[in-house]
C-alpha cells in the first residue's frame, strides 16, 4: 500500500479538480486584483452580463479608450514599418508610465506625426509637382521645338495617315504651318502638354482621339524614372505628352479629359530660351525643397526611432488594460455596496495562490476591505484542465482535437504518449528511415529555445509542436526496423527470425489481428474501463441504462435501446478489429514501396560502370526516400495512426464532452496579438 | 439540365457556392440590429460592428466617425468579398457576376451626367460613385455634352453599350432626359440580365426570373408613381416597362393609364403577390411603399438560399449586403442626428 502511495501521482490521468468561486472585490481593488489574476491565468471568469451587448457595460469608456490607444499604436507600427526602420525595443529606459499618462503620450505623438506627415506630403506634393514639371519640360520642350525645327516631315506623315479625310485637309495644313511659323497661341495651333500615369496613357490617347473626332496630335514619351505618388507612397511609372491641336472647344474638352484621368498639366513655352531659364528656375528650387524634404524625414525618423523603442512594450500594456477590463467587463456591478461581484472556475491546487494575488491587490490598493474569495456550488460541470508540458502537450492536443475529455474523465492522452508512436512505427518500421526522422527530430529539439521563440510558418510550426511526438515515433520506428531487418529495405539480420513475421506475403491477416488485440488490451489495463471487454454484459451494465432506472421506466424503449447498443458494439468489435489490417496494409506497403526504390533505381543504377548514371540513380533514391518515403509516407502512417486512437481506440470508452479550462491570463494574451 | 444540377455544379461552382453561403451567415441579425438601434454615437455602433465581419474594416478608423466613413468601409468589405469572388469565377459564373454590378454603373454613370449638368466638381462626384459600378474612364463622361457623345465617348467601350441603341439621340442633356436614360438603360439591363439566366437554365433561370421580375415589377410601379404629373406621355411611359415579369403585359397597360396613387394601387392588388404590400399602406400613402417593397425583396433574397446548385444565391447576397449597408447608413445618420425615434423606419431586418 505504501508503495502506491509513494507512486508519484498520475496528473495527466485526471483532469484537475476544478471549484468553482465567488469573488467580491471593493472596486478600489478591483483592477489591480484582476490584472493579478491575469499573470497568475489560473482563474476562469463566468460572463455574468452575457445579457448585455457590448456597450451597455460598466467599463465600455475604459475599453473604447484601450480600442483607441490601440489603434494608435497599430498607426506608429505601421509608420514605422513604412519608413523602413525596425522597431527595436530596447529595455524599458522608462518607468512604468501609467494608462492615463500613456493615453496622453500617444496622443501627442500621434498629433506631431499626423503634423509631420501632412507637412512632408504637401512639400512632396510640390516637390513631385516640380519634379514633373522638370521632366516635361526636358521632354515636351524637345517635341515643341523639334516639331518647329522638323516639322514638315512628321506633319506629313500625319497628313496621310489621320486626315485622309477631305474635310480636315485644311485644319492639317493649317497645323502644319502653324507649327512653323513659331509663335502658335495667335493662329489657331495650341498644345497642352503635361504627365499622366504609364498605365492611363492608352485610354487618354483613345479618348482624346474620340473627343477631338482625331483632330489632334499626340505625342509621349516615357518619363526617366518612376515618381512617387504621395497619397499611396507608392512608385508609379509616368510617361509625359504633349497634345496639338486647335480651337477654344477643344480645349476645354481636353482640359475636361485630364482632369477625368488625373493628368497634371504643366505649361511649356516653345521660346527655347524662356524654356531654359524656366527650367533652371524649376532645378533650383528642386534642390532647395529637397533639403527641406531630407531634414524633415530625418526628423520624422528620429520621432519614429524613439517611438519604436517603447512600442512593443506599450503594445503589451494596452492589450493587458483591454483585457482587464472586458474581464470587469463580466463582473456585475453592486452599485449600493460599491463593489463587483465575479464567478468563475479554478483549479482546487490554485486557491491558495489566488488568495494570495488578491490580498496583495488589496494590500497595493491601499483597500480597507479585503477581498472575499469563497467556494460555491455550480450547477454546470466544471471544465477540464490538464497540466501538461511540452512533452505531453502534443499528445493532449491529438486528443484534443478529436474531443475535449469530460471533467474527471480517464485521460486517452496518457497512453496515447506510448500507444500513438508505437502504432505509427508499426506501419513505418525501418531503422534506416528512422534514423533520419530522429535525425530531423532531434535539430527540432536542440532548436527547441530558438525556434520557440520565433514565428514559424503553418508547417514549421506544425512539426515544431510535434517534435517529440516526432522523437517518440522516430525510436519507436528504429525498434521496429530492427526486428523487421528492415534499414532502406535492406535485410539486416541481426536478431535472427523476426518475431513480426506477419509482414511477409505468406502471413495471414489473423496474427495482425491476434497482435493488436494484445496491444490494446494491455493497454488499456482494464483498471477503470469497466465498458471494455468484449462480453455483452458490460454492454447491460452501462451507466447510462442503470440511471434510467431512476427515470420513467419504459421496457420497450429500453429493450430497443440496448438491442442497438448491442448490435453496434458487436458490429464495432468486427470492423473496429479489422481496421487494425490497416497497419499490416501499410507496413507492408512501406516496406515494398522502398524494396521498389532500392532495387529498381539504386541497385539498376550501380549495375552500370558509369560514375554519371550512378550518381543520378543515386540522386533520385535520394529524393524518393526523402520525399515519398520520408514526408508521403510518414503523414500517410500518422494520419493512421491517428484515426486508429480517434476512431477505434477512443470510441470504446471516452466521451470527450468536456470544455477546456481557459483562464483570464495575460500570457495567452501577447500569442494572439502576433 | 433541369434537376442535374447536383451532378455537375460543384465542379466549378461549388467552392463560391460554400464561399458566399459562408459570408451570408455573416449577415447581421436581428439580435445585431437590436443592438445597434440602442447605440448613443457612432462610436458604440462601432464598438459593436467590430464584432462583426466589418471589424477589420473598421477598427482603424480614428474617433470621431462620420456616417459617411461606417458606410464606406462596409461597402469596401461588400466590394473585397465581391472582387474575391469574381477572381475565382469561371464562366458562366463570371459573367453573372458582372451583370450584378451594371445597375451600379448605370446609376454611376447617371449621377456624373447629372453632376456634371449641375456644374459639381468631378473628383466629388466620383467619391460618391457606388465602387461596384466603376469603370474605366468613368471621368471622362464630364466632357459628353449630349448622348450622342456620352455613348461615342465614353458607354461604348462599356458594357452598357448595347443597352445604349434606343438612347442614343442629339438632344442636349437635361435632368428629364437622363432619367428617362436611366429608365431606358434599366430595362435594357434587366431583360438582357432575365435573357442571359434564361439562357443557364436549371434553378438559376427559375429563382432569378423570380427575383428579377420582382425587380421589374418593383421598378415598373416606381415608374409610374414617379411619372404621375410629369410631361412624360403614357406611351413613353409605357416604354420604360420592362417586358417581362408578373404585370407583363396586362399590368403594364393598366399602369400606363394610372394618374393617382391609389389607381397604382388598385392595379396592383389584382396581384396576389403585391396585394399583402399594398395592404399594408393606408389609401394615397406611398412613403412607406419603398419599406414594404424592400421587405419583400429581401424575404425572396433570402428564399433563394434554400435552394442548392444556383447562381442566385451570388444575386441575393449582394443584395442582402447592400441592404444591409443600407440599414447601417440609416441606423448612423439616425444615431448621429439624434433622431433615435425614427429608426425603425427604414430599417429592414434581415433574419
Amino acid at each position: 500500500m505504501e508503495y502506491i502511495d509513494n507512486l508519484p501521482a498520475m496528473d495527466l490521468m485526471r483532469s484537475e479538480k476544478m471549484t468553482f468561486v465567488q469573488l467580491i472585490m471593493p472596486v478600489e481593488s478591483a483592477h489591480r486584483a484582476v490584472s493579478n489574476l491575469g499573470e497568475l491565468g489560473l482563474l476562469q471568469f463566468r460572463d455574468l452580463n452575457a445579457d448585455k451587448s457590448p456597450f451597455q457595460r460598466t467599463f465600455v469608456n475604459q475599453v473604447k479608450r484601450c480600442a483607441e490607444m490601440s489603434r494608435k499604436l497599430r498607426f506608429f507600427k505601421d509608420q514605422i514599418h513604412k519608413a523602413g526602420l525596425l522597431s527595436s525595443a530596447r529595455p524599458a529606459l522608462q518607468p512604468d508610465v501609467d494608462l492615463e499618462e500613456l493615453e496622453t503620450q500617444l496622443a501627442e505623438h500621434e498629433h506631431e506625426l499626423i503634423e509631420m506627415n501632412s507637412n512632408s506630403e504637401k512639400l512632396r506634393q510640390t516637390y513631385n509637382e516640380l519634379l514633373e514639371f522638370k521632366m516635361v519640360l526636358q521632354k515636351a520642350g524637345g517635341f515643341v521645338v523639334s516639331s518647329k525645327s522638323n516639322g514638315v516631315p512628321e506633319e506629313r506623315e500625319l497628313d496621310e495617315n489621320v486626315y485622309s479625310n477631305d474635310d480636315y485637309a485644311d485644319t492639317a495644313s493649317l497645323l502644319e504651318q502653324d507649327v512653323r511659323s513659331g509663335p502658335s497661341n495667335q493662329s489657331g495651333l495650341r498644345f497642352i502638354s503635361g504627365i499622366i500615369s504609364k498605365s492611363n496613357a492608352l485610354r487618354f490617347e483613345r479618348m482624346l482621339f474620340r473627343a477631338t473626332r482625331g483632330n489632334m496630335l499626340f505625342n509621349q514619351s516615357p518619363a526617366d524614372a518612376p515618381i512617387i505618388d504621395p497619397v499611396s507612397t507608392e512608385m508609379v511609372e509616368k510617361t509625359i505628352f504633349v497634345v496639338f491641336f486647335s480651337g477654344e472647344q477643344a480645349k476645354t474638352k481636353i482640359l475636361k479629359i485630364c482632369e477625368a484621368f488625373g493628368a497634371s498639366c504643366y505649361p511649356v513655352p516653345d521660346d527655347i530660351t524662356k524654356q531654359r531659364q524656366i527650367t533652371r528656375e524649376v532645378l533650383s528650387r528642386l534642390s532647395e525643397l529637397e533639403t527641406t524634404l531630407d531634414a524633415g524625414l530625418s526628423h520624422r525618423n528620429k520621432a519614429l526611432t524613439s517611438i519604436g523603442f517603447h512600442l512593443t512594450k506599450w503594445m503589451n500594456m494596452v492589450s493587458r488594460e483591454k483585457a482587464v477590463f472586458d474581464t470587469l467587463n463580466m463582473l456585475n456591478f453592486d452599485v449600493t455596496k460599491k463593489c463587483l461581484v465575479g464567478e468563475g472556475w479554478c483549479p482546487i491546487f490554485a486557491k491558495t495562490q489566488i488568495q494570495e494575488a488578491l490580498q496583495r491587490a488589496t494590500f497595493d490598493s491601499n483597500s480597507q476591505v479585503g477581498i472575499i474569495f469563497h467556494v460555491m456550488d455550480a450547477m454546470e460541470s466544471p471544465p477540464t484542465y490538464f497540466r501538461t508540458n511540452g512533452f505531453t502537450n502534443a499528445f493532449q492536443e491529438i486528443v484534443d482535437a478529436y474531443g475535449v475529455a469530460r471533467y474527471q474523465e480517464a485521460n486517452p492522452a496518457v497512453y496515447t504518449v506510448i500507444t500513438f508512436p508505437f502504432l505509427f512505427a508499426v506501419m513505418f518500421g525501418d531503422w534506416g528511415h528512422g534514423i533520419c526522422l530522429l535525425l530531423g527530430a532531434l535539430v527540432l529539439i536542440a532548436r527547441e529555445r530558438k525556434l520557440g521563440s520565433q514565428k514559424l510558418g503553418s508547417f514549421m510550426e506544425m512539426l515544431f509542436g510535434g517534435r517529440y511526438v516526432l522523437l517518440l515515433m522516430s525510436l519507436f520506428s528504429i525498434y521496429c526496423g530492427l526486428i523487421y531487418n528492415e534499414f532502406f529495405s535492406i535485410p539486416f539480420n541481426i536478431f535472427g527470425g523476426s518475431a513480426y513475421k506477419c509482414r511477409n506475403d505468406s502471413c495471414s491477416p489473423m496474427d495482425a489481428f491476434s497482435k493488436t488485440f494484445y496491444s490494446e488490451e494491455t493497454s488499456f489495463g482494464g483498471r477503470t474501463y469497466g465498458r471494455l471487454g468484449n462480453s455483452e454484459i458490460d454492454v447491460d451494465a452501462e451507466p447510462d441504462s442503470a440511471r434510467q432506472h431512476h427515470e420513467e421506466f419504459n421496457f420497450s424503449e429500453v429493450f430497443v435501446h440496448q438491442m442497438i447498443h448491442s448490435i453496434e458494439f458487436v458490429l464495432g468489435a468486427v470492423s473496429n478489429t479489422a481496421s487494425y489490417l490497416r497497419l499490416w496494409a501499410l507496413s507492408l506497403a512501406h516496406s515494398e514501396l522502398s524494396t521498389v526504390f532500392f532495387e529498381k533505381v539504386l541497385k539498376l543504377a550501380w549495375g552500370y560502370d558509369n560514375i554519371i548514371i550512378r550518381l543520378v540513380g543515386l540522386a533520385v533514391f535520394a529524393f524518393a526516400t526523402a520525399f515519398i518515403l520520408l514526408m508521403m509516407e510518414t503523414l500517410s502512417a500518422f494520419l493512421h495512426a491517428l484515426r486508429l486512437h480517434w476512431v477505434e481506440y477512443q470510441n470504446k470508452f471516452y466521451y470527450g464532452d468536456g470544455y477546456k479550462f481557459r483562464p483570464f491570463s495575460f500570457a495567452t494574451l501577447t500569442d494572439d496579438d502576433d | 439540365m433541369y434537376g442535374f444540377e447536383a451532378l455537375t455544379f460543384n465542379i466549378h461552382g461549388g467552392y463560391l457556392e460554400a464561399i458566399v453561403r459562408g459570408h451570408r451567415s455573416g449577415l447581421l441579425t436581428a439580435a445585431d440590429y437590436n443592438n445597434l438601434c440602442q447605440c448613443e454615437t457612432l462610436d458604440d455602433i462601432k464598438m459593436h460592428l467590430s464584432a462583426t465581419e466589418y471589424g477589420p474594416y473598421l477598427q482603424n478608423e480614428p474617433s470621431p466617425l462620420h456616417t459617411t466613413t461606417i458606410v464606406e468601409k462596409c461597402t469596401l468589405k461588400l466590394v473585397e468579398d465581391y472582387k474575391h469572388m469574381l477572381c475565382q469565377a469561371t464562366e458562366p459564373l463570371a459573367t453573372f457576376l458582372e451583370y450584378i454590378t451594371y445597375g451600379h454603373m448605370i446609376d454611376n454613370v447617371v449621377l456624373i451626367v447629372t453632376g456634371t449638368l449641375h456644374e459639381r466638381d468631378v473628383q466629388e462626384l466620383l467619391e460618391k460613385c457606388h465602387p461596384l459600378g466603376m469603370f474605366d474612364s468613368i471621368a471622362t463622361l464630364a466632357v459628353a455634352q449630349n448622348m450622342r457623345e456620352l455613348y461615342r465617348l465614353v458607354l461604348v467601350d462599356t458594357p452598357l453599350a448595347p443597352y445604349f441603341s434606343e438612347c442614343i439621340t442629339s438632344e442636349d442633356l437635361d435632368d428629364m432626359n437622363i432619367e428617362i436614360m436611366r429608365n431606358t438603360l434599366y430595362k435594357a439591363y434587366l431583360e438582357d440580365f432575365y435573357k442571359f439566366c434564361q439562357k443557364l437554365g436549371g434553378a438559376t433561370a427559375e429563382i432569378m426570373s423570380d427575383l428579377l421580375s420582382f425587380e421589374a415589377d418593383r421598378r415598373a410601379v416606381n415608374i409610374t408613381i414617379n411619372s404621375i404629373g410629369t410631361e412624360l406621355t403614357r406611351d413613353d411611359r409605357k416604354k420604360l416597362y420592362s417586358s417581362f415579369g408578373l404585370l407583363y403585359p396586362y399590368g403594364h397597360e393598366e399602369l400606363a393609364v394610372c394618374e393617382d396613387i391609389d389607381q397604382v394601387r388598385g392595379v396592383m392588388e389584382k396581384y396576389p403577390p403585391y396585394q399583402s404590400i399594398f395592404a399594408k399602406l393606408s389609401y394615397g400613402e406611398s412613403q412607406m411603399l419603398d419599406k414594404a417593397f424592400y421587405e419583400e425583396e429581401v424575404k425572396r433574397l433570402c428564399l433563394a438560399f434554400e435552394q442548392q446548385f444556383h447562381y442566385g444565391v451570388f444575386f441575393a447576397y449582394m443584395r442582402l449586403r447592400e441592404q444591409e449597408i443600407r440599414n447601417l447608413m440609416w441606423i448612423s445618420e439616425c444615431v448621429a442626428q439624434n433622431q433615435k425615434s425614427r429608426v425603425h423606419d427604414s430599417v429592414v431586418f434581415i433574419f
